[in-house]
């Protein structure tokens, strides 16, 4: 079961980098036709992804959330998903693979280099707000990353707005990359909300208290607030195109800490037992 | 002047003031603790991060009422110059079909449209259609929520009980504020004594393949003495109890030996009670502190113990041979086994049995349920605000000469480009729609 997720895990890995290739090529020879096979070919690999993701799911039982493997695992087709997602009533993003797709193999990667070991699911992940938590952190995660890769998509177009023809030219105007962005921020920004609600219920049960102002709640918050802040500035200060776009490269830098920076990947944030 | 200070209180600059400051308290808290000596949780309760709470909570009222008799009706918008889109139909009139109005109606409204008003004159028609007017009690549903958490954390604050207490197998413990450790919060204006009584009936780790740690099972009777009540229940991982309002969960766990330690010169008893040691496996190491003149004993716990060409081995978590390894700064290692005696050399330490002990965390909390509730309405608003948001059309027919002129306006303030996308869509439509029904 374990070889077969291994050879799912890496047609995935494969279909994504050659994905990459092809919108790459798309870019650097400004050769639009390569788009199209690029996401295609993400595609693919998401589909290896997932069926790798079910046979994991299977074999251990519980959903991959233990250890740095399985929140790669997750975490990156949860990334993966949502851009495809947005393809599918977008299709002049598809070139945000570009981008995309090269994160996508970085985390997987990273998380191949730990244990894929199958283990039983940790006590303090016995419970069914995990489900509810850890998807919707993912959900959030995702989003906000899409918008960063929109918000640098625009800054890029907008600083080659007078060429016709190259790999700006594919993605929408930059008014519509300018909504998409907001599209994103406040999707993520509800996935967040619920995430802090659900992690507060399971704090609940789990520690006896819902908020313990431990580094990651607080991060979490921080990121809440962050990205709070940015929606309220454009929809009230009218902080629209590039000044949207800085924001969200900056505010994605609140959600890197609060997921990478502060050892998520190694088990709960607050120790128990 | 009072008006000034409502308007200054309800500006959306010292709502963005407000949010920033509060981001950056926190920020500092996280990254700056170790030189200010002030973390988040000490952060939130400093008089600056209280005042600008207090701010946020009357901006975003004052905002929100001022918002609701401003906007809770949709406005009427009227026809621009240049109109989004514009559809010339050549040689057809208004009137020579009456239909076309209700035909574009029709329209509008299986595209989701509910239409506000029509006016209709021989040289020109108006429809009025608009969408996602729940959007905007979305926003004042959001602000409402805001509104409730901070009044749930206030509640919270003054009222919340945090507290732990430490029960040994077998033994129970009144639970009054002397008996409480770990205290992170007592409620300001109620009793810190719960006054019931805890016994730890029984402790139980389970482990899979003797390994990994995977539940626990602790079973304990709660007695009420005013009210004469009595309940036993277990307490597992994610599963707490609960007794007259207050939750216990279990923070952590270890072992406590039944030691005896006499004096080796005087025979006084020192100890003769179960410890509280914090150790589970080899890895961990804990001490006794005794009287002054003596010195403290320091335990290392093998809970299944193996001698191994005379090493100590542990084979698994479970306390099936359990063996302490006790030293003191003048005393090399010595094995205690269970039911053992070791001669240190001021001090004799007899080993005679061994239980479980449990740290759980008590918790009462008024503002936790108001909390919950206004993450719900936050959140509901979101929704409301985000996934349905006011949009106005606005179709004007016009007669022009001898052509008929559709042309397609209107508004939606968060996505305007994706408006302009969906109107332009909407006009293929009912090009369509028109030419070939007629």
């Amino acid at each position: 079961m374990q070889k077969l997720e291994i050879i799912l895990v890496w047609i995935g890995l494969l279909g994504y980098l050659l994905g990459f290739a092809l919108l790459l090529t798309s870019l650097t020879f400004r050769r639009s036709r390569f788009t199209k096979p690029g996401w295609y070919m993400s595609w693919l690999a998401f589909f290896a992804h997932t069926l790798a993701i079910v046979t994991r799911w299977i074999a251990s039982g519980h959903p991959p959330v233990e250890g740095n493997y399985e929140n790669a695992l997750l975490g990156t087709w949860f990334i993966g998903g949502i851009f495809l997602a947005g393809t599918l009533k977008h299709r002049r993003i598809m070139g945000m693979g570009v981008l995309i797709n090269p994160i996508i193999l970085f985390i997987l990667g990273m998380g191949l280099q730990t244990k894929t070991e199958l283990v039983p699911l940790s006590p303090p992940y016995q419970s069914n707000w995990l489900w509810i938590h850890v998807g919707f952190a993912w959900l959030a995660f995702s989003a906000f990353f899409a918008a960063f890769v929109l918000a640098v998509i625009y800054l890029w177009k907008a600083k080659y707005s007078g060429k016709k023809n190259g790999f700006p030219a594919q993605f929408p105007e930059l008014p519509v990359i300018d909504d998409l962005m907001l599209g994103f921020i406040a999707f993520g920004f509800i996935s967040q909300g619920l995430q802090i609600a659900a992690g507060a219920f399971w704090a609940s049960s789990l520690w006896g208290s819902y908020w313990s102002w431990d580094p990651i709640e607080t991060w979490s918050l921080i990121c809440w607030l962050t990205y709070g802040l940015t929606l309220h500035l454009r929809l009230t200060q009218n902080w629209r195109g590039s000044r949207l776009a800085w924001l969200s490269l900056l505010a994605v830098v609140t959600e890197i800490v609060s997921f990478w920076g502060l050892g998520i990947g190694t088990g709960p944030h607050t120790p128990l037992l | 002047m009072n008006y000034r200070i409502l308007q200054w209180l309800s500006s959306r600059k010292l709502a963005i003031t407000l949010l920033t400051s509060l981001i950056l308290l926190l920020l500092s808290g996280t990254l700056f603790s170790k030189v200010t000596l002030l973390g988040p949780p000490e952060i939130v309760k400093t008089w600056v991060f209280m005042l600008l709470s207090g701010f946020v909570l009357l901006s975003t009222a004052i905002c929100s009422i001022l918002r609701i008799s401003r906007n809770s009706k949709p406005g009427e918008i009227t026809p621009s110059e240049k109109p989004l889109v514009s559809i010339i139909l050549p040689g057809r009139t208004i009137g020579e079909n009456l239909n076309l109005v209700i035909q574009i109606k029709q329209l509008l409204s299986s595209a989701g449209w509910v239409i506000r008003s029509t006016s209709k004159s021989d040289w020109e028609a108006v429809i009025h259609g608009s969408k996602g007017d729940a959007g905007f009690w979305g926003s004042i549903l959001f602000h409402a929520s805001l509104l409730i958490i901070i009044l749930g954390g206030v509640l919270s604050l003054y009222t919340g009980f945090y507290a732990g207490i430490v029960v040994t197998e077998g033994q129970s413990l009144e639970v009054t504020e002397n008996n409480l450790v770990d205290i992170s919060r007592l409620p300001k204006f109620a009793t810190s004594s719960p006054g019931f009584r805890v016994e730890l009936e029984s402790f139980e780790p389970i482990f899979e393949q003797n390994r990994f740690f995977t539940q626990y099972l602790a079973r304990l009777t709660f007695t009420d003495p005013i009210k004469g009540k009595i309940s036993l229940q277990n307490v597992k991982i994610n599963n707490p109890a609960s007794f007259g309002w207050y939750e216990i969960s279990l923070y952590r766990y270890g072992f406590a030996p039944l030691l005896k330690i006499t004096d080796n010169a005087t025979g006084q008893v020192l100890n003769d009670a179960y410890v509280n040691l914090v150790v589970l496996d080899p890895a961990d190491s804990d001490s006794i502190i005794l009287p002054p003149g003596y010195p403290s004993l320091h335990f290392r716990m093998f809970p299944d113990a193996q001698m191994q060409n005379r090493t100590i081995r542990n084979r698994s978590p479970l306390p099936k041979n359990p063996v302490f390894l006790v030293w003191t700064a003048e005393d090399k290692n010595q094995p205690l086994p269970l039911g053992g005696k070791i001669k240190l050399q001021k001090v004799a330490v007899q080993f005679t049995d061994l239980q479980y002990w449990a740290n759980f965390r008590l918790s009462r909390d008024a503002g936790q349920g108001v909390i919950y509730l206004g993450f719900g309405i936050g959140i509901l608003g979101l929704v409301l605000r985000f996934a349905n948001p006011r949009k106005h059309l606005l179709v004007t027919l016009k007669q022009v000469d001898e052509q008929l002129e559709i042309a397609l306006d209107g508004s939606c303030a968060y996505f305007p480009a994706l408006f302009q996308q969906e109107i332009t869509a909407l006009a293929g439509k009912i090009e369509r729609e028109i030419t070939c029904k007629n």
